[in-house]
């Protein structure tokens, strides 16, 4: 399979979820609640898409969503590129068919971002327990949605590529 | 085919390298890299919320007919009130002119109101912020206040094509001038971090040491015209726990209650100036 339609396919997949996911948040709002689950964007171009393959699939992905936020542009980019190296760097220990073994990555990926987004933002203005307590409360949602979530998503991403043509025990690099 | 081997300094390698070029971007590519994703998508979140109108009104459809003359009855006792203090406020403001006009006073500045249609929220923790399906087609411009049927609801903060971004004013990061009802002496206000599940919360500072605010008597913060964005007496909040002295003794601080209706706007209104040529 060209290296261009696994972009592509794993591209589309993870605008969809964007879109899902800012939906979703919207009709929370409402509630105070917001979910972040970024790691779902980095999971699958980390431990089964080549290299270049993933960084382009990730770079697109942040540089979209950070143009909705109110952060410096390139903030989402500097993060997801470092939990995505930091994910390849993992893939010796992660047996990637075991879904515990998935979901429990996608948690500490997930977790880390949120705990990494809080610190940046905490600086701007006065800080005080409440942030702190609604953070977590939010960090504690996105984790329960994530840990459903993950597993389903990387076969939703696999069977996709399937479809397009890829054969992922041939084409794709192994540990 | 043998399986590629995997190198770990590469992937070190090419995300450093990244990050550089990204650092070493020039700013007005970073810019314009922006506005396109962002305009990239904004149609796609506008055409949701136009499936949600529909929806809404399709739904709105299946009201049975005894229900929508209910409705229309209710709509029109309404707006026989709201006619008669249309025509009080009129000959206040008319009274207010002549007023102005004996004392030579300045013009006070004057406003239009540009209805805009709520196409996202974005809640968090870390800030609060809506988009409205109107931008530069309507002439919107940043830093324009914005509000609803409840008082303040922001201040915009970034103009496109066919949205603008508004920055709610429970965000952390929002200041604005105000005073509490019947005192005209100035307060800062600013957003809050807020819980979930709950209505959002501001903060009040710099407030006389004098003015007394307490559970049995809660007193409503209002706009103020000194910051030249919103007009006066808007409603921002409630302050009805009592207020804290600062360390030196002279303003008190304390929390504003604000509207839960916030966190669920459907319809917002922007506020625009009126030159004064034109408005005569």
């Amino acid at each position: 399979m060209k290296s261009h339609n696994r972009v592509l396919a794993i591209l589309l997949c993870n605008l969809l979820a964007y879109a899902f996911v800012r939906e979703f948040n919207s009709a929370l709002a409402g509630f105070s609640i917001h979910l972040t689950i970024d790691a779902l964007f980095l999971l699958f171009p980390a431990l089964y898409l080549p290299l270049f393959d993933g960084v382009i699939i990730i770079a697109i992905t942040a540089l979209l969503i950070d143009a909705w936020l109110p952060v410096p542009y390139g903030t989402s980019l500097f993060l997801f590129l470092i939990a995505y190296g930091l994910t390849r760097l993992t893939r010796f220990r992660v047996h990637r068919e075991n879904k515990f073994h998935l979901i429990w990555l996608a948690l500490a990926i997930n977790a880390g971002l949120i705990l990494a987004i809080s610190v940046l933002m905490a600086f701007p203005g006065p800080t005080d327990l409440v942030y702190w307590m609604r953070n977590i409360f939010d960090t504690m949602i996105s984790l329960a949605v994530l840990a459903l979530l993950a597993g389903w998503w990387v076969d939703f991403q696999r069977v996709i590529l399937l479809y397009f043509g890829a054969n992922l025990g041939s084409e794709l690099p192994a540990h | 085919m043998p399986k590629k081997r995997f190198y770990p300094k590469k992937t070190l390698i090419v995300i450093i390298a990244l990050l550089a070029a990204w650092w070493l971007t020039p700013t007005f590519i970073k810019s314009f890299t922006r506005v396109s994703f962002f305009e990239f998508q904004a149609p796609i979140w506008s055409v949701s919320s136009h499936l949600r109108d529909a929806q809404q009104f399709w739904s709105s459809r299946n009201h049975s007919k005894f229900e929508l003359l209910e409705a229309g009855s209710e709509i029109a006792r309404l707006y026989a009130a709201q006619k008669l203090r249309l025509q009080e406020f009129e000959s206040q403001q008319a009274e207010l002119a002549r007023l102005e006009q004996l004392l030579n006073l300045p013009s006070r500045p004057q406003f239009r109101y540009e209805v805009a249609r709520v196409t996202r929220r974005d809640i968090s923790g870390w800030w609060q912020q809506i988009v409205i399906r109107k931008g530069k087609d309507y002439n919107i411009p940043a830093g324009a206040a914005v509000v609803y049927s409840g008082g303040v609801v922001g201040r915009v903060k970034e103009v496109y094509a066919r949205t603008s971004v508004v920055e709610l004013v429970s965000s952390r990061a929002f200041r604005m001038a105000a005073h509490f009802e019947n005192d005209e002496r100035p307060v800062t206000y600013r957003g809050g971090s807020n819980l979930s599940f709950a209505a959002p919360k501001g903060h009040v500072s710099h407030v006389q040491a004098d003015l007394n605010v307490n559970p049995r008597n809660p007193r409503r913060l209002v706009s103020s015209h000194l910051g030249g964005v919103f007009p006066d007496g808007l409603t921002i909040g409630w302050a009805k726990d009592r207020l804290t002295p600062s360390s030196d003794g002279l303003f008190q601080t304390g929390p504003v209650r604000l509207d839960k209706r916030l966190l669920s706007l459907q319809e917002v209104a922007v506020v625009l100036h009126i030159e004064v040529s034109q408005a005569k």
